[in-house]
């Protein structure tokens, strides 16, 4: 549910993207709903907190509650759906003995006018009776109040105690008979914990000098996890052993020669300093074709945390055994005051992953880039004031390719395909913390 | 030794009472097995051991026992910390000195429904605050705060509740309308706490399985009666595996 909210609103516009003349204002409204409600959800995932977002908080709280009766007529109880059918048959009866009354050629209006009044005595029925007294509804309203006195709430939530479950009690019903469970879960948990302990005491036993068995060292020596390489470096993998050089690299892209050599010429002498820029001869130049990059971004309000985005570019492979898979990544492309909301940000799409060398001996270096297809924005470059997303696009004039460094790449973008034929595409900001503090 | 790798405190001969911390734990235990005593005679069903009770669930263990038998329990458990409150305990400190340390509880992390049990609260009220039940949808959020010990005294005060009095008029006045099922709350007597300020925010079972939850079918109605279900699906099918 936690990942449904992510991608929602998106989802929810695209789909109420063509209102008629009288849906606009409904669509208006639980758009506008949704959106508090997702952004109230945000805020509270918020490890530090100012005045600022605990106002937020309190506004979009604020915001849902104001806006929440759009959905009022689906909050329909047993009991008022019971109620609404009475009056159903009520009015049907009523209509059959009218029409009995009436002549056949005025029977058809007749008939028109009922279904309308039907269907508004039936919502004001629904109106009257639905409301939105239950408890969690009631609950957000303490958010607010006690982050300000007792800190974020993600620490209280009951989140990471639920985790706990998987480990303390469904592994261990797992790997158990199904007879007599209880005591085998307790027992089994109780022998790994003991154990782990005892790990972690002969560890420290160990490092503070003691003199511990050749066994016991040796067997700690075994299964001691091998040392992580540092998260903050952007790493390039499943490396293609059949390219070669640069124009085997382009047929296997199918992307003409020519072009490739024009834009690596291109990003020389842009991005390049003199005395490290590519020889003028390309097409011989050694090129591995690889399809991941794995980026660290580093997480919200965190110092030394990185979530890793694993950028594919699988050009017409399956991945998985389903469709291809060519990432949209965002690329750092400019000033922060470009590029309207998204603040200096370009979405692109991934064409290839390669790294080439400036010549064939080992002291040469070696370029790690990026062939990517950039998006520009749509309309104004602002938000849209009804779900407050920005609109990105292909267009035909849009160069096929442009290398870039893999420095540039800032980590995944997700995109909300808008439609099908003019390949447009809303840039989701909720997807994370970080995206709807730094893009826009 | 302890998990984590560090030193087990030792106990500093220029402590008071360095031992207050292994005594806790040894009151802690005997309040543990006068809890398995407890549960051997006090439960409404018999089980093999008070250990299988609690490995079950804390679902099990509220259909098990009644609230009488539940306070009963907790007020076991309480014992060493309530002591901790009252008296404190010498604690090593970072710096190198030692600290007289007090055990307050600060919180209680539970659902919704674990809250009600352990409040005592009906299961539409609010653990917090008073907010009537026909309230519970309305942006005000500004209810007096829960008052645990005057729920305690008004039971005390009108014993006959279940009677055809005019007490137990006045006291079904009372529980009706501040949503409590009966004054037996588990954390009332502990010292030093605020009770209101055990409830935290839960933000798994409030956000992402309540409201999330119920807006999701609100928004299927709501598509399907602005006929746009079918964007939505062909939506969410085109995004990358």
């Amino acid at each position: 549910m936690r990942n449904l909210g992510r991608c929602l609103l998106g989802v929810l516009a695209v789909a109420l993207r063509q209102p008629d003349s009288t849906q606009v204002q409904p669509f208006r409204r639980a758009l506008t709903c949704v959106r508090s409600l997702l952004d109230f959800t945000m805020m509270a995932q918020y490890q530090c907190h100012t005045p600022e977002t605990i106002s937020y908080m309190k506004e979009y709280a604020m915001q849902f509650h104001e806006t929440k009766d759009i959905f009022l007529e689906f909050r329909i109880s047993k009991r008022t759906q019971e109620k609404v059918d009475e009056l159903c048959k009520e009015l049907r009866r009523q209509r059959t003995q009218m029409r009995e009354r009436v002549p056949p050629s005025q029977r058809r209006r007749i008939c028109d006018n009922d279904h309308e009044g039907e269907n508004a005595q039936h919502l004001e029925l629904i109106h009257s009776k639905s409301n939105f007294n239950f408890v969690q509804m009631h609950l957000i309203s303490h958010f607010r109040d006690h982050t300000h006195m007792f800190g974020n709430i993600l620490m209280y939530s009951t989140v990471y105690s639920e985790f706990a479950h998987e480990e303390q009690i469904k592994d261990g019903w797992r790997i158990s008979n199904k007879i007599d469970a209880a005591r085998q879960i307790l027992s089994s948990y109780g022998r790994q914990h003991a154990i782990c302990m005892r790990f972690w005491n002969l560890e420290f036993l160990q490092r503070a000098g003691a003199d511990l068995p050749t066994k016991v060292v040796e067997h700690l020596e075994k299964t001691r996890p091998a040392p992580t390489p540092p998260a903050y470096r952007r790493i390039l993998k499943g490396r293609r052993d059949n390219i070669h050089d640069v124009v085997h690299f382009a047929r296997v892209c199918n992307i003409s020669p020519k072009m490739i050599c024009q834009e690596l010429i291109r990003y020389s002498q842009l991005s390049l300093p003199p005395e490290h820029r590519l020889p003028v001869i390309l097409r011989a130049l050694p090129v591995e074709l690889l399809t991941q990059l794995e980026i660290p971004v580093l997480a919200f309000q965190e110092s030394g945390v990185y979530d890793v985005h694993r950028a594919r570019c699988m050009r017409a492979r399956f991945f998985r055994n389903q469709t291809s898979r060519n990432d949209c990544i965002l690329i750092q492309a400019g000033e922060e005051n470009m590029y309207g909301a998204l603040r200096g940000c370009l979405p692109a799409r991934l064409i290839a992953l390669f790294k080439i060398r400036s010549g064939y001996m080992q002291q040469d270096t070696v370029y790690r880039l990026a062939g990517v297809q950039f998006m520009s924005l749509v309309d104004s470059r602002q938000p849209s004031d009804v779900h407050g997303l920005v609109t990105v696009q292909l267009r035909d004039v849009t160069r096929e390719l442009t290398i870039v460094d893999i420095g540039t790449i800032l980590g995944l973008a997700h995109l909300i395909p808008e439609t099908y034929t003019h390949c447009r595409w809303l840039v989701n900001r909720r997807i994370n913390l970080r995206t709807l503090n730094e893009i826009y | 030794m302890c998990p984590d790798g560090t030193k087990c405190r030792q106990g500093s001969p220029d402590a008071p009472d360095a031992t207050s911390w292994g005594a806790w734990v040894q009151d802690a235990q005997d309040a543990q097995d006068a809890a398995s005593r407890l549960g051997e005679s006090g439960r409404n069903t018999p089980v093999s051991d008070a250990g299988h009770l609690f490995a079950d669930g804390p679902n099990k263990l509220q259909r098990l026992i009644n609230p009488d038998t539940l306070r009963g329990v907790f007020e076991l458990i309480y014992v060493p910390l309530n002591r901790g409150a009252q008296e404190g305990a010498p604690t090593d400190c970072a710096e190198g000195k030692i600290s007289r340390c007090f055990t307050i509880m600060a919180g209680w992390i539970a659902d919704h429904m674990e809250n009600v049990t352990l409040h005592g609260i009906q299961s539409n009220a609010c653990p917090k605050c008073e907010v009537p039940a026909e309230e519970l949808g309305s942006r005000a959020s500004h209810h007096r705060a829960r008052d645990y010990a005057r729920y305690e005294r008004y039971e005390c005060e009108n014993p006959s509740r279940d009677s055809e009095t005019h007490d137990a008029a006045h006291a079904h006045y009372t529980n009706e309308t501040h949503g409590i099922q009966r004054g037996q709350n588990v954390f009332q007597g502990l010292v030093r706490v605020s009770t209101p300020d055990l409830h935290k925010p839960d933000m798994l079972h409030t956000l992402y399985l309540g409201l999330f939850k119920h807006m999701m079918d609100w928004i299927q109605g709501f598509l399907k009666k602005t006929c746009a279900t079918a964007g939505l699906r062909q939506c969410l099918d085109s995004f990358a595996p």
